[in-house]
C-alpha cells in the first residue's frame, strides 16, 4: 500500500514537471516567435504583436517561475530565474533595437526572482503550520 | 554577465549532479562535461533528464 501511494506520489510529481517544462517552453517560443516567423517564412503569422518591446511577453515567464516557486520551493525559483535569465539574454545582447533592453530584462527577473523566493517561502510556511494541524 | 549567470547555474547543477546516485547513462563525467562546456542548453539539458534538481533537500526526502 505504501509502495502503491509513493508510485501516485511519483506520478504526480512528473506531471507538474511536465508542466513546468511545457510551460517555459511555451513563454521561450512566444518571446523568440518573432525571430522564428522570420526564419521559416510564416507570412500568415507575422503579427505586430511579435516585434515590439516584449515586456508583455516577458511577462509571461513570471507563470513557470511563480508555479516552480509555489510547487517545488526556492531551489526551483533559483533554477528557473537563472534560466530565464539565460533566455531573454540574446534579446536583450543582440537583437532588440529598443533602448536599454538589457536593464529592463534584469529589472523584470530581479522582481520575478523576489516574487518566486516570496511565493516559496510563504508556501513553505504555510505547509509547516498545516503539519502539526493534521498531526493531531 | 553570461558567464556569471552560467557559472552560478552550472555549479547548482553539478553540486546536485555530485549528491547524485544515479543519472540517465549510468556515468556522471559526461554530464559534468555537457553542463561545464555547453553554456545555457547543457544545463537545460541536464534539467529536462533529471528534474529531481528542482527540489530542495527537505522536498526531495519526503519521496
Amino acid at each position: 500500500m505504501g509502495t502503491e501511494s509513493s508510485e501516485t506520489g511519483r506520478k504526480h510529481d512528473a506531471r507538474k514537471f511536465i508542466i513546468l517544462f511545457v510551460l517555459y517552453g511555451l513563454c521561450s517560443l512566444i518571446y523568440y516567435f518573432g525571430e522564428l516567423v522570420d526564419l521559416v517564412g510564416w507570412e500568415a503569422l507575422r503579427l505586430d504583436f511579435f516585434y515590439g518591446v516584449h515586456d508583455i511577453q516577458r511577462l509571461l515567464f513570471l507563470a513557470p517561475i511563480l508555479y516552480a516557486a509555489y510547487t517545488f520551493g526556492v531551489k526551483a525559483t533559483i533554477i528557473l530565474t537563472l534560466l530565464t535569465t539565460g533566455t531573454f539574454m540574446p534579446r536583450a545582447l543582440f537583437i532588440s533595437p529598443f533602448p536599454t533592453p538589457l536593464l529592463r530584462s534584469l529589472l523584470f527577473i530581479l522582481i520575478a526572482g523576489t516574487l518566486g523566493y516570496f511565493t516559496a517561502r510563504m508556501r513553505k510556511g504555510k505547509n509547516n503550520t498545516s503539519r502539526p494541524a493534521q498531526l493531531s | 554577465m553570461f558567464s556569471i549567470l552560467h557559472i552560478v547555474l552550472a555549479v547548482m547543477l553539478l553540486q546536485d549532479l555530485a549528491n547524485r546516485k544515479k543519472v540517465v547513462g549510468g556515468h556522471k563525467a559526461p554530464w559534468a562535461i555537457l553542463i561545464i562546456l555547453i553554456t545555457f542548453l547543457g544545463s537545460l539539458l541536464y534539467l529536462i533528464f533529471h528534474p529531481q534538481a528542482f527540489l530542495d533537500t527537505d522536498h526531495k526526502e519526503g519521496l
